[in-house]
């Protein structure tokens, strides 16, 4: 844990085109090659392209932000990392293996939460070990889940149900679940779209916290670019339907960004957002489905 | 001490009055607490009252309609014995006659439940598993669910005849659908991103339907096997009603026969027998969804 984090000091500043892997950089983990992947629409017997040549390179120890429209695909990307689906062309590499299935290094964290209502908040949390061998004791693993519980600030809730708590807790019984295992990524979708705009923020700031001491790999996908400023490493920012990346954005401020409060104070943070915005908004207005298409000013 | 004592605006001290107090009992709270069994013992008598005023009017015909008295004097001989039958309608009435078709009734019930809720289950979720089995068994299973079940008892009668057999048939044939169905719709309907976290964090097939699956079917099961405990109520009653039977044929046996020879007073009895047994069940069974899955409760709301 301690090398891992003092190598955050030497993060990837890497942009477009620069993806090679330096001797001394951090080591790629995720790489994907001209991926395309989509879904299939069963009942209107359809395939629907959700993203198209999609190159895109995590390394260890980055916060990597996919942000763009909804619709554009975001989702599919962190499924395919996780293993869940399959990419139609193209390669997806984790580790230096093709994902082929999920995999005990790859964790999830849902925006709707996804833990189980039936469960209390430690044997949700205790659910990764039951299901994989991590390599540790059943009494071990029990140390681990409740020291996690604690470290997302769950301390005491170790025997609530979910539907005994309010929303962001849930999401922190979603994030103690991820991390409990000690993945080399946490993909996490649209972790704080459920929650509400207060505890969104504490959220954010604990996340990084727990990433910057933990030194974890995440992707992260978001549509708020405000989020992706706050947390990311890197943005990607991704075109609407089918996706495609536009740019991707080094956020270059320093850490830790939300334990002090006001980030956006910062000069730089107006010009990064300025910048997100404007390859977002095209996006976002570019949408078929809105009106704002038929402007031709747009 | 040298700091003053923080007071309450009219000067009391702030200890005086802790944040969680008893509540003195007045006529108001007592009434607010426990108004709806007061409304329901007055309303009762009041109804039993006038069903009485009515019945001894004169008005209507005592075989079809009994003085209230007579009917609680036929509960006890029927539930209790030791009924002086002179001078009473004591046709089919005999000591402990309710309790025994009662106890009939009750065992056939039963056992046909716990085949129904044992049968149903199972389908319901191979049903819900299986792609292939639930093409295979819907169209019967919707089609039986859907009709009208009474339609098809000309039928059983012509196979299983009026033994005891075509009562099981009968309360089958109402009781089974509703745990299929439900059990179905439970693995039909389980929140694909909780088998997405669990396909994530390792879960194989087995354990998807293990861990997530059939956790997620159980209130579905709980609400199927309520309703399948009212709907096998009426089979079995109305299986009795078909049924041969010559002097032990069950509640609704009793029902029936005791109003085809004018005994008014057993037949109210022997219902009102019956609608206790239902109102216990059926609201007995009401609170189980609540104990098993409390999660349901309190996400629908």
């Amino acid at each position: 844990m301690a090398e891992l984090s003092t190598s955050n000091v030497g993060r990837p500043q890497s942009s477009v085109g620069k993806e090679e892997m330096s001797p001394t950089g951090p080591k790629p983990l995720i790489v994907t090659e001209n991926m395309t992947c989509g879904y299939e629409l069963e009942r209107e017997r359809k395939l629907l392209t959700a993203l198209v040549d999609i190159s895109l390179t995590v390394h260890e120890g980055e916060f990597m932000v996919l942000v763009g429209p909804s619709g554009c695909g975001k989702t599919t990307f962190i499924n395919v990392i996780a293993g869940l689906i399959k990419p139609w062309k193209g390669t997806a590499s984790f580790n230096g293996k093709p994902i082929v299935g999920t995999g005990p290094d790859r964790a999830m964290v849902f925006q709707d939460y996804a833990i189980m209502p039936w469960r209390t908040v430690l044997q949700n949390v205790l659910l990764p070990f039951e299901l994989r061998d991590h390599g540790i004791s059943k009494k071990d693993a029990d140390e681990r889940a409740r020291a996690t519980i604690s470290d997302v600030g769950l301390g005491g809730f170790e025997g609530s149900f979910p539907h005994e708590l309010s929303g962001g807790m849930r999401q922190r019984v979603g994030i103690a679940r991820g991390m409990v295992t000690q993945p080399k990524v946490l993909l996490a979708d649209e972790p704080f779209g459920a929650v509400d705009a207060m505890t969104r923020e504490v959220l954010q700031g604990q996340l990084e916290m727990l990433v910057m001491n933990a030194g974890q790999t995440v992707v992260f996908i978001t549509h708020s670019i405000d989020e992706a400023i706050a947390l990311g490493d890197r943005v990607a920012v991704i075109s609407h339907r089918p996706g495609t990346i536009r740019e991707i954005v080094d956020i270059d401020m320093p850490r830790p960004r939300l334990a002090e409060g006001e980030i956006t104070g910062d000069p730089r943070y107006g010009e990064l957002r300025e910048h997100l915005w404007s390859l977002v908004k095209d996006e976002a207005f570019g949408a078929k489905d809105l009106p704002f298409h038929e402007d031709p000013e747009a | 001490m040298t700091q003053a004592p923080i007071k309450n605006t009219d000067g009391t001290s702030i200890e005086s009055q802790p944040r969680l107090r008893e509540a003195k009992w007045t006529w108001g709270r007592i009434w607010t607490r426990y108004r709806y069994g007061i409304i329901t013992v007055i309303n009762l008598s009041v109804f039993f009252a006038i069903w009485q005023w009515f019945a001894s009017s004169g008005r209507v015909n005592p075989l079809i309609f009994p003085e209230f008295t007579d009917v609680l004097r036929t509960l006890k001989i029927g539930w209790f014995g030791g009924g002086n039958l002179e001078g009473f309608n004591n046709r089919m009435l005999a000591d402990f006659v309710i309790v025994k078709n009662f106890w009939e009734t009750l065992k056939i019930y039963s056992l046909a439940m716990v085949i129904a809720i044992g049968c149903g289950i199972p389908i319901g979720l191979a049903m819900g598993g299986s792609k292939w089995l639930d093409a295979i068994l819907s169209p019967y299973v919707w089609t039986l669910s859907s009709l009208p079940r009474i339609a098809i008892y000309p039928i059983l009668l012509l196979f299983l005849g009026i033994g005891p057999q075509i009562k099981y048939a009968i309360i089958l044939s109402t009781a089974i659908f509703p745990v299929i169905i439900n059990t179905w719709a439970g693995v039909k309907t389980t929140d694909q991103s909780l088998i997405n976290a669990a396909k994530v964090f390792g879960a194989n097939k087995s354990q998807v339907y293990r861990k997530v699956v059939l956790p997620y079917t159980l209130p579905f099961v709980v609400s199927g096997v309520q309703l399948s405990l009212s709907r096998g109520l009426i089979g079995v009653v109305l299986a009795e009603f078909l049924s041969g039977a010559t002097t032990l044929g069950g509640i609704g046996w009793l029902v029936f026969r005791s109003a085809a020879a004018f005994n008014s007073p057993l037949t109210y009895a022997a219902l009102m027998s019956l609608a206790v047994f239902a109102l216990i069940l059926v609201q007995g069974t009401r609170s189980m969804e609540a104990k098993i899955a409390p999660w349901r409760q309190a996400t629908t709301t």
